[in-house]
């Protein structure tokens, strides 16, 4: 066996031949700039520069730093964002980190920084950007592979960045027949015959594995621009309400159309013995529809959601709650129903506000852990008020006791506890994982199933055929070691013991009819 | 007796790797340092080299195989798989980007990526050291065990990935500034030529990774909080990396960021990685449930 690498060299039947296009299908080729620079056409450049490798690469990093600044500041809350008090006292906590930078920063969008103006318009930069890359290259890509066998006439010349892997083998077959054990040890191996030049020419093979991981990058990019367009319809479609609070035994619309309203069967916590967080806690649920029970008696988990029709009902909190009955001075119920508890005082008490019939009430229950002399076990404070007046008035009120107080007669029925839910309905939520799935599908066919091209050259030379293979240009890893695999295979099958006239022929015969 | 032996197996495991990766580190130095080093690792030219080199690369394999036993020991211990807090990650990280160095520099002859990657490896350990150990039963929105095992698994070996590509930028500069200077260090370096595309090769393990944990993350938020994208600072700033490695992957296309700029990026790539993965400790996320 006769093998010879030439490393960077350049075979002399290689010499002078063009160098190929690289390969991904996305990647701007060396073609495409020489077209670019002869265009003079205004369109033509900008439809060029928007789906340009540099234009992608510079959104890219300007998202990226976005999301850092994103990270980095503080965003502001939901419900900060919708109302003009909220967002004042939330700037002013913003004021004692950021001193006087907070109103530039504001004015910026900096602690908002996904719904900003700059960063949309990025978003949508990136969105045309890829759409127009994709719409540019994806002829290309689909085209190449649906072509029939095209006639190989010469072999790659390697890339500009990579090292160029060439070797040579010397055979003692006839040239006919090295031809077609070169064909069927390709085969062996993987490859597919992709072009060939006809019989009695020169042998020229162009053979290919995965030849569908050329879609990968194509399927990214689409992915990723799937991903931006549902995210888009997501943000003005469907709805999410966070932190639904309802108590046990009540019952709550979910409203946005759906008809849908929602129970709370009971509540269960368990709690980690060793330290004071909660291991598990369990929503029992029913679902109604027109007053008639859709899902019943669904435990809803944090991992665990319940799901009707696209709307989805998640764990996400709980807390204390009560239950209480109120009666206006003239005798009529007010409210009869639980009350939740979601705040904690600076006494480490636990807080809720209820607003009904014109009056408000504070109601503060006693501390969970340890004593408490203002509110004792079995009480709760109550501060009730006339809707937009601060005239109050504050009395305790024992339990399963009614208790007079500003004007209204107060029953603590009983404790309760309340669940945190979020209630959800995102109909664009498939396409955003479908893009998802497409972006790392495509990645990873790209980077972990690269495609593999090897080009075989038969050369007659004075003491036998010489096979020169060629690995195409790749930027995947694995490179070499492929190439060396294949480059064994072909050293040990064209050194082996000639089965010679048979499988020539028959190899001749179907590239024949192949052509 | 598995309560017992397994969580105290995973322990002894941990410090003999520490000490097979601190063993690997000063072969490693010694490599560098020494005239032998010098010689560019060459078996005709310097045998001494060689057998350092060799050397090294075991006490890497070796650090692997004990962190892989101590990662299995602890996991069959806590009966889920060991990513749930901020010591059990920063194993899997330091793991991985031994695992990960490993892999890409196969058949490569200079010490390359093993030498910078137990380095660094053994300063994740040690930090991890320094964190709470104890076993403890997951947080509700943990008990997920096939997408803690999904998320969290893509992340340890994206962040592994990352941490072995920037062995691999960092190496260049260094010999970069070895040429330059005509230090003769440059010659125990691998070339930057091989420095690139060791960092490369990392990166295309990294960057699918990275986006299976964004991916992966998404999934399990949106059936555990109800919504896949929530603009959470580690979220968003797992984010900001992936966008950083994909400007990396983008412009390394372009000959003209082959080279120290492509390195530089993968350094800033790297501190992204940092800060996110240290970020449990100072972002008010929902990722705040790490054992600090």
């Amino acid at each position: 066996m006769r093998t010879h690498d030439d490393g960077a060299a350049r075979p002399h039947h290689l010499e002078g031949r063009p160098k190929p296009a690289k390969g991904d299908g996305l990647s701007d080729r060396p073609t495409a700039v020489a077209r670019r620079r002869s265009s003079p056409d205004p369109t033509v450049v900008l439809w060029r520069a928007l789906g340009s490798i540099e234009l992608c690469a510079a959104l890219l990093g300007l998202l990226g730093a976005a999301s850092l600044a994103a990270s980095l500041l503080p965003q502001m809350p939901l419900e900060v964002r919708t109302g003009a008090s909220p967002l004042a006292e939330w700037l002013l906590g913003r004021r004692e980190q950021f001193g006087s930078l907070t109103p530039w920063m504001q004015a910026m969008s900096l602690f908002d920084v996904a719904h900003s103006w700059w960063f949309r318009l990025l978003i949508a930069t990136l969105g045309v950007s890829l759409s127009v890359a994709v719409l540019r290259r994806a002829p290309a890509v689909l085209g190449a592979s649906g072509r029939a066998v095209p006639r190989a006439r010469r072999s790659p010349a390697g890339s500009r960045s990579q090292a160029r892997l060439v070797r040579t083998i010397g055979s003692s077959l006839a040239e006919a027949d090295a031809r077609g054990v070169v064909v069927r040890t390709l085969r062996s191996l993987g490859y597919r015959l992709e072009a060939a030049s006809a019989v009695g020419e020169p042998a020229v093979l162009r053979a290919t594995r995965r030849r569908w991981a050329r879609y990968g990058s194509l399927a990214a990019h689409v992915g990723l621009l799937l991903v931006l367009c549902a995210s888009v319809v997501g943000a003005v479609t469907g709805f999410r309400d966070n932190n639904v609070m309802l108590v046990e035994g009540s019952t709550l619309p979910i409203g946005h159309g759906t008809g849908l309203s929602l129970r709370n069967d009971g509540f269960t916590p368990s709690w980690r013995p060793e330290v004071d967080v909660a291991q598990d806690f369990t929503t029992l649920t029913t679902l109604l529809k027109g007053g008639n029970p859709v899902v019943e008696n669904h435990a809803v988990r944090v991992n665990a959601p319940l799901r009707y029709n696209g709307v989805t009902v998640h764990q996400a909190s709980f807390g204390p709650a009560v239950e209480l009955r109120l009666t206006g001075a003239d005798g009529a119920p007010l409210f009869s129903g639980g009350v939740p508890l979601p705040n904690v005082d600076t006494a480490g008490r636990p807080w809720g506000v209820l607003s009904t019939g014109g009056y408000r009430l504070e109601i503060v229950a006693p501390r969970l852990n340890g004593t408490d002399r203002e509110t004792p076990a079995g009480t709760m404070l109550v501060t009730v008020a006339m809707e937009g007046r601060a005239v109050s008035a504050s009395a305790l009120a024992p339990q399963g006791r009614p208790t007079a107080v500003g004007g209204v007669l107060v029953e603590f029925v009983r404790e309760r506890q309340y669940s945190g839910l979020t209630i959800v309905q995102e109909p664009a939520a498939p396409f955003v994982w479908l893009g998802a799935l497409l972006l790392l599908l495509g990645t990873s066919a790209v980077f972990y199933f690269p495609h593999r091209l090897v080009w075989a050259t038969v050369v007659r030379a004075p003491d036998g055929p010489q096979v020169v293979v060629e690995a195409g240009p790749s930027r995947a890893m694995g490179r070499r070691q492929e190439f060396d695999r294949v480059h064994r295979g072909l050293a040990r099958a064209l050194t082996s013991p000639p089965k010679r006239t048979e499988q020539g022929a028959a190899v001749r015969r179907a590239e024949e009819r192949q052509s | 007796m598995n309560q017992e032996f397994l969580p105290a197996a995973a322990l002894y495991s941990f410090y003999v790797c520490i000490a097979a990766l601190a063993a690997g580190a000063l072969t490693g130095w010694a490599l560098l340092l020494s005239p032998a080093g010098w010689a560019g690792g060459r078996s005709e030219a310097a045998p001494s080299a060689e057998f350092a080199n060799r050397l090294g690369r075991w006490a890497l394999r070796a650090g692997l195989a004990a962190l892989s036993l101590s990662l299995v020991a602890r996991g069959v211990a806590a009966q889920r798989p060991p990513f749930g807090s901020q010591y059990e990650f920063a194993i899997a990280f330091a793991w991985a980007a031994l695992g990960v160095a490993l892999v890409v520099e196969r058949g490569e002859r200079r010490p390359g990526l093993w030498f910078a990657a137990s380095v660094a490896a053994l300063l994740v350990l040690v930090y991890a050291s320094t964190l709470p150990s104890a076993l403890l039963p997951p947080v509700p929105a943990l008990q997920n065990r096939p997408l803690l095992a999904l998320h969290v698994g893509a992340a340890v070996l994206a962040y592994g990935a990352n941490a072995a590509a920037f062995a691999g930028a960092a190496m260049y500069l260094l010999q970069r500034a070895a040429l330059r200077r005509r230090w003769r260090l440059s010659r125990a370096l691998p070339p930057l030529r091989t420095s690139d595309e060791l960092s490369y090769r990392a990166v295309m393990i990294g960057f699918p990774m990275l986006g299976a944990t964004l991916l992966f993350g998404s999934w399990w938020a949106s059936i555990a909080w109800g919504f896949y994208w929530n603009w959470d600072p580690k979220e968003t700033a797992t984010l900001a990396t992936w966008l950083v490695y994909g400007v990396y992957l983008h412009a390394r296309i372009r000959r003209s960021w082959q080279g120290p700029a492509g390195a530089w990026l993968l350094v800033l790539g790297f501190a992204l990685t940092l800060f996110t993965y240290a970020g449990n400790t100072f972002f008010n996320s929902l990722h705040s449930y790490s054992g600090l």
